[in-house]
């Protein structure tokens, strides 16, 4: 029996297990569970081990499909998959959510983090819900990559429809020809039109009940759902106050004149780097971080045992997802 | 002095890190084409702990620890300036560049600060006897 191996990997919610569970022949082996962090503005539950399907490629050949959680918190999984279970892969094809406000830095950070996986094997970018934010474009991709100096396959794709994912396979395994894909492409497109209607007690029933639209919250309220953040404010470009959790003026007004630093220090030596972050800390006392973006700022007040890296991680993603801010080529 | 904080920098994994007290550095290790920045962080720091102070002093009395803060992050792209306030107008400045663990900087930094303030202290009692 022959094994090919694909690997999926891209931010919380770009459609990895919705690509893997789209075209596995067995029901996907996930690792899902409730979302207890800034996710929770997309979707219900969130993978933190790992996904895994299957799909048959003939009698004699099998492709194995492997999915590592979104959150960087799970690194652990990643380091993991690319040394050991996923180490022989012929591909890495990265999902690129086009209704985060920079998703961009998103293929940045996974070139970074996966560089030395990515350039040994094939590396797709799959850009996934272009139906909700149709910029950027292909050719904004396919800038950005040529800038780069990186030539990728970029295939936009609903990682809902079997025929869009398995688009991404055949790209993945294109070196391959004994490969009867017709025959695959038709099997899986049967397969699909049998899951549209389920079994109520089947596991697709209870994936497509899992994965019902979520309702939709602001940032602040999804980050004073991520534990160990006490309080949230959004700030616009002109550090006015969008939103908040805290009725406290100090706090809010610390934010502000934190976020009005970073505009100052950026006028008054423009030859720096950007200011992208601003944070006070004390022993038994909370933390206060101001997240800056060009068009928007978030405020946190958080735990003192939350570490820097984590409440990175949450306030890049509560930024990522914001609503009030136009979708953004900005890095 | 310089010494200590060259080898505080190797523990922590910073870079370049200066005591600086009124605006003005008694121990350094930033060289001439930084100096720019350690300008700025100081005049930066001034300003983010001034303002800590004014939102803590704000508040309802205890209603919240007393305590001030006392560490302050300024991220510039991807290198952070970190700084501790030793007393009211002296403070460690260093960089930590990217990649860096800032978990274990700010550990091992906020134990060496008895010696920072050490530092601190005796080039102060220097400059008085001069």
């Amino acid at each position: 029996m022959k094994s090919y191996k694909v690997l999926f990997v891209g931010s919380p919610g770009s459609g990895k297990t919705t690509a893997i569970r789209t075209i596995s022949d067995v029901e996907v082996v996930d690792t899902d569970t409730k979302v207890s962090d800034s996710t929770i503005k997309r979707k219900r539950t969130t993978t933190v081990g790992m996904d895994y399907g299957k799909l048959s490629l003939g009698e004699d050949k099998v492709l194995h499909l492997y999915g590592t959680p979104g959150q960087e918190r799970f690194k652990f999984m990643w380091d993991l998959m690319v040394s050991d279970l996923a180490n022989d892969a012929s591909a890495l094809i990265l999902l690129v959510d086009n209704t985060r406000n920079y998703p961009f830095r998103d293929i940045d950070y996974y070139l970074s983090e996966f560089w030395d996986f990515i350039v040994k094997r094939h590396f797709i970018i799959a850009v996934t819900r272009s139906d909700l934010a149709a910029e950027p474009t292909e050719a904004d991709y396919q800038n950005r990559l040529k800038e780069k100096g990186i030539f990728a396959p970029i295939i936009f794709i609903d990682a809902r429809k079997s025929m869009d994912v398995m688009d991404l396979v055949v790209s993945a395994l294109n070196q391959e020809d004994d490969i009867d894909w017709a025959e695959i492409s038709h099997r899986v497109a049967v397969t699909e039109l049998k899951n549209r209607n389920p079994d109520p007690n089947s596991p697709q029933f209870e994936w497509l009940r899992k994965t019902r639209d979520v309702p939709k919250i602001s940032i602040i309220e999804a980050a004073m759902q991520v534990r160990g953040i006490s309080g949230a404010t959004h700030l616009d470009n002109n550090q006015k106050l969008l939103d908040t959790s805290s009725n406290t003026l100090e706090c809010n007004e610390l934010f502000s004149s934190l976020a009005k630093l970073a505009a100052a220090i950026e006028n008054k030596a423009p030859q720096l780097e950007q200011v992208r972050n601003i944070s006070l800390h004390a022993p038994q006392k909370d933390s206060i971080s101001v997240f800056l973006e060009p068009d928007q700022a978030l405020g946190l007040l958080t735990l003192p045992a939350l570490t820097h890296k984590q409440i990175r991680q949450q306030a890049e993603d509560l930024l990522q997802w914001s609503d009030n801010v136009e979708n953004t080529q900005e890095a | 002095m310089s010494k200590i904080l060259k080898k505080l920098e190797g523990m922590a994994g910073t870079d370049s890190s200066a005591i600086m007290s009124n605006k003005r550095p008694i121990a350094s290790t930033f060289d001439k084409d930084e100096a720019v920045i350690l300008k700025l962080a100081q005049q930066a720091f001034t300003h983010i702990f001034k303002q800590a102070d004014k939102a803590d002093a704000l508040k309802p009395a205890g209603s919240e620890n007393i305590q001030a803060y006392d560490e302050a992050h300024l991220q510039l792209g991807q290198r952070r300036l970190l700084c501790f306030r030793i007393e009211e107008n002296t403070f460690y400045i260093c960089i930590l560049p990217q990649n860096s663990d800032i978990h274990k900087a700010q550990k091992i930094i906020r134990g060496a600060l008895p010696v920072l303030k050490k530092i601190a202290d005796t080039s102060s009692v220097q400059t008085a006897q001069d």
